[in-house]
């Protein structure tokens, strides 16, 4: 059936604001490394990520900590800076071959410099460096990255191929009331982007499409703490209807297939997929004044927008507006009365027809830009079209 | 025009700045445009067994886009003869004989649309044959096999506009190169005088030459501090890095048997990585958890669909780094060492096939 409007669902996620990292000792890692006080630099690397806590004698004893299910290990050895967090132990059986594939396929990979090892049967993500090779932005990116990985990967070999969890960190559970509000809010997102879903293969726009297969995630992300399994079947769907560059017809078709499967999700399944992670390195991006100008400021993107908006197609308009201010709540952390103004958007606009929808968040984008956004307009031109003679 | 393309004197040229193609005028002579070699005084020539040989950029004509190179080793392939007369017709068939899109050597076909186009004050022949990135330098031939112009760009902006330099340009251009006594020249824009120093004005004709900054192509081009830490370390490990190089920031070659790429993924990354062998159907789990094991470090191993890759990554602070870099050298070094042995070990221990790109011919030589 054609949806009319979308509810707006407050988030169950709770959404802590992080420690914000303490920058000067950030600079004062990068002007110790540049000293050769790598030792040093390292600590303050590690007291700029985490500013609250207290940090052991790292070649004594190890430092851990929680990123979602994953338990993250930092140590020094013999000279050596060691990062690792145990993953999975391997499954008895065949399935052990596709487990081992996968690792070998989805987690080993050039270009990071993180890789998977298999001690016995356990698979640990690991990082081994010297301590003179040791820059900060090299430390931070494998601290960042490589703990998100393990928490991406670790529900999926269990659930998939039946691992067993390592040292896996629990998550709390939702509180009844949290359940009952979470599982509502699942059955209404999946019937509404079916509903979006039967609207796109109608219209056969390609920005419609775009905005509805962006929006299926960041509405889930904003409201649900999803954290297990199905996360990772939703993610694995994703890397199909989401790409731009596969054919519009083999992503509607994984959309539908991924909706399908959603919607027959038990609440037994799903309530194992749902809690409360802790995180202590942030899972969001700090936001700042010229991200929030180069998604709602004046470019191509709003201006697409705006001719939709304009010329009848209020849908793809209020679509668009509504996935960008959850996409934006649900991955950056935003100043408190930022943050108010998305939500009190998304709250006038619920359940209102597309075009008040359209109309009503095009208006307050306008007014978050003004007061809240970047002047510096630099970046964002279009090219220009010069020579188009091409040496080939 | 009907024969085995992979027979004519039809080469790719590698460099620093990207691909491009170059045509044989003796067999140790090749031509291609300018802008495929410059501003890189040697280059890299690749033959059909994938072998490459060093060229020697011997004369350039910036305004025209036209380069000689001189090979370090004779090529035996069909030298392609550079027509004659300069009587080329509208309608008349040509062919566009190049390496587009760095794929292996092909042909596409047309007609000339006009024999002496106007573009920029100069004069071209434009066709209607596809035309690519890493055609450039290719001959365009007549249904004779004889080269009529040379393939130098298109019309981004159009559909089938495509420009080749007129075969009587690059007679002028080749002209007394026999005698030519300089290791390298350039040609004055104004009135084809040789130049072998770079002047403010031409020895010739007196044209100040500032404005069509020709003293550009007489230095040495800028490396980037990423092409010296490659290139540095690939030297270190015998690898010679001009016949390495494969486009910006972009190097590739075989380890014996193994091939082997490096890129920059991102601007954080350097990635080596190998294809080695593509797994076969037994011995996977003892397979697995050999390419997962620690004993490997600094390098590991992914699958990329059935392929097997052997890997190293670095931090780009690693590179720009002050301290010296012989910890990095040293495992490029083994990295390229170990590429050549790991496929045979993959081969005859795990059952694996060799990966498509695999030279099979070293396969079986002594790794390095």
């Amino acid at each position: 059936m054609a949806r009319s409007s979308l509810t707006h669902t407050p988030p169950i996620r709770r959404h802590r604001q992080a420690v914000k990292p303490d920058y000067e000792q950030l600079e004062a890692a990068v002007a110790l490394t540049q000293e050769g006080r790598h030792e040093e630099s390292l600590y303050k690397v590690l007291a700029h990520l985490f500013p609250t806590v207290t940090l052991p004698d790292l070649s004594v004893e190890a430092f851990g900590f929680t990123q979602g299910s994953s338990r993250v290990y930092v140590r020094l050895e013999n000279g050596e800076f060691r990062i690792f967090t145990p993953l999975v132990r391997l499954p008895t059986g065949g399935s052990a071959i596709a487990a081992l594939r996968h690792v070998l396929t989805q987690i080993s990979a050039s270009g990071q410099l993180y890789q998977p090892r298999l001690h016995g049967d356990d698979i640990h993500l690991e990082f081994r460096d010297e301590l003179e090779r040791l820059h900060p932005a090299k430390v931070i990116e494998v601290l960042r990255r490589m703990p998100e990985e393990a928490d991406r990967n670790d529900d999926w070999l269990i659930g998939q191929f039946g691992a067993l969890p390592l040292e896996r960190e629990s998550v709390l559970a939702l509180s009844e009331d949290e359940f009952v509000k979470a599982e509502a809010f699942w059955r209404t997102h999946w019937k509404d982007v079916d509903a979006l879903l039967q609207e796109a293969q109608r219209k056969r726009s390609r920005f419609f499409l775009n905005e509805l297969t962006a929006f299926v995630g960041n509405r889930l992300e904003f409201v649900l703490p999803l954290c297990g399994y199905l996360s990772v079947r939703i993610s694995e769907a994703a890397s199909t209807f989401n790409d731009s560059d596969v054919d519009p017809h083999k992503r509607e078709a994984s959309l539908a297939k991924c909706t399908k499967d959603m919607l027959a999700v038990s609440p037994e399944d799903l309530q194992k997929s749902l809690g409360h992670a802790e995180y202590a390195l942030s899972r969001f991006t700090e936001a700042t004044p010229a991200l929030l100008t180069s998604y709602l400021g004046p470019g191509r993107y709003t201006q697409t927008i705006d001719e939709h908006r304009t010329s009848g197609k209020s849908l793809d308009a209020a679509l668009a507006l509504i996935g960008t201010y959850y996409y934006l709540l649900a991955h950056y952390a935003w100043p408190e009365e930022v943050e108010a103004r998305f939500t009190e958007g998304l709250v006038l606009t619920s359940d209102r027809p597309w075009r008040e929808v359209a109309n009503v968040l095009w208006e307050q984008s306008r007014e978050i830009v003004d007061m809240y956004g970047s002047d510096d307009d630099e970046g964002d031109e279009d090219d220009e079209d010069g020579d188009d003679e091409d040496d080939e | 025009m009907n024969h085995d393309i992979d027979k004519l004197g039809v080469f790719q040229v590698f460099t620093g700045g990207g691909t491009g193609t170059g045509f044989l005028l003796d067999q140790s002579v090749l031509l291609t445009n300018c802008h495929v070699v410059a501003p890189f005084r040697t280059v890299a020539v690749e033959l059909r067994d994938r072998r490459r040989i060093v060229g020697n950029v011997r004369r350039i004509h910036p305004k025209r886009d036209l380069a000689i190179v001189e090979l370090s080793v004779p090529i035996h392939e069909e030298i392609l003869a550079l027509a004659t007369a300069d009587d080329l017709k509208s309608k008349e068939s040509v062919h566009i004989i190049g390496f587009p899109v760095g794929l292996p050597l092909s042909v596409t076909e047309g007609v000339v649309s006009n024999p002496k186009q106007l573009l920029a004050g100069q004069q071209f022949v434009q066709t209607d044959a596809a035309i690519n990135p890493g055609n450039s330098g290719g001959p365009m031939l007549n249904e004779h096999k004889h080269v009529v112009a040379v393939t130098t760009c298109k019309l981004t902006s159009a559909e089938m506009v495509g420009f080749g330099i007129p075969v009587a340009d690059v007679r002028q251009f080749v002209e007394g190169y026999a005698d030519q006594a300089a290791a390298f020249g350039v040609v004055c824009p104004s009135c084809d005088t040789l130049l072998e120093t770079s002047d403010r004005y031409c020895v010739g004709c007196g044209t100040d030459l500032e404005p069509f900054e020709l003293d550009s192509y007489f230095e040495r081009p800028t490396e980037h501090p990423v092409v010296a830490f490659v290139e540095e370390a690939l030297a270190r490990a015998k690898i010679d890095p001009v016949l390495a190089r494969h486009g910006e920031q972009n190097w590739s070659f075989h380890s014996g048997s193994a091939p082997i790429k490096i890129w920059c993924c991102c601007s954080e990354h350097l990635c080596f990585s190998s294809p080695l062998a593509q797994a076969g159907k037994k011995q996977l789990g003892e397979l697995f958890r050999f390419l997962l094991s620690p004993e490997h470090e600094p390098f590991s191993f992914d699958l990329m669909e059935n392929v097997i890759r052997l890997n190293l990554t670095f931090h780009i602070s690693d590179v720009f780094s002050d301290r010296n870099h012989d910890t990095e050298s040293d495992w490029i070094a083994k990295f390229v060492a170990a590429a050549d042995r790991y496929d045979n070990l993959l081969i005859e221990q795990y059952g694996c096939e060799p990966a498509p790109e695999t030279q099979l011919t070293f396969l079986k030589e002594p790794a390095r």
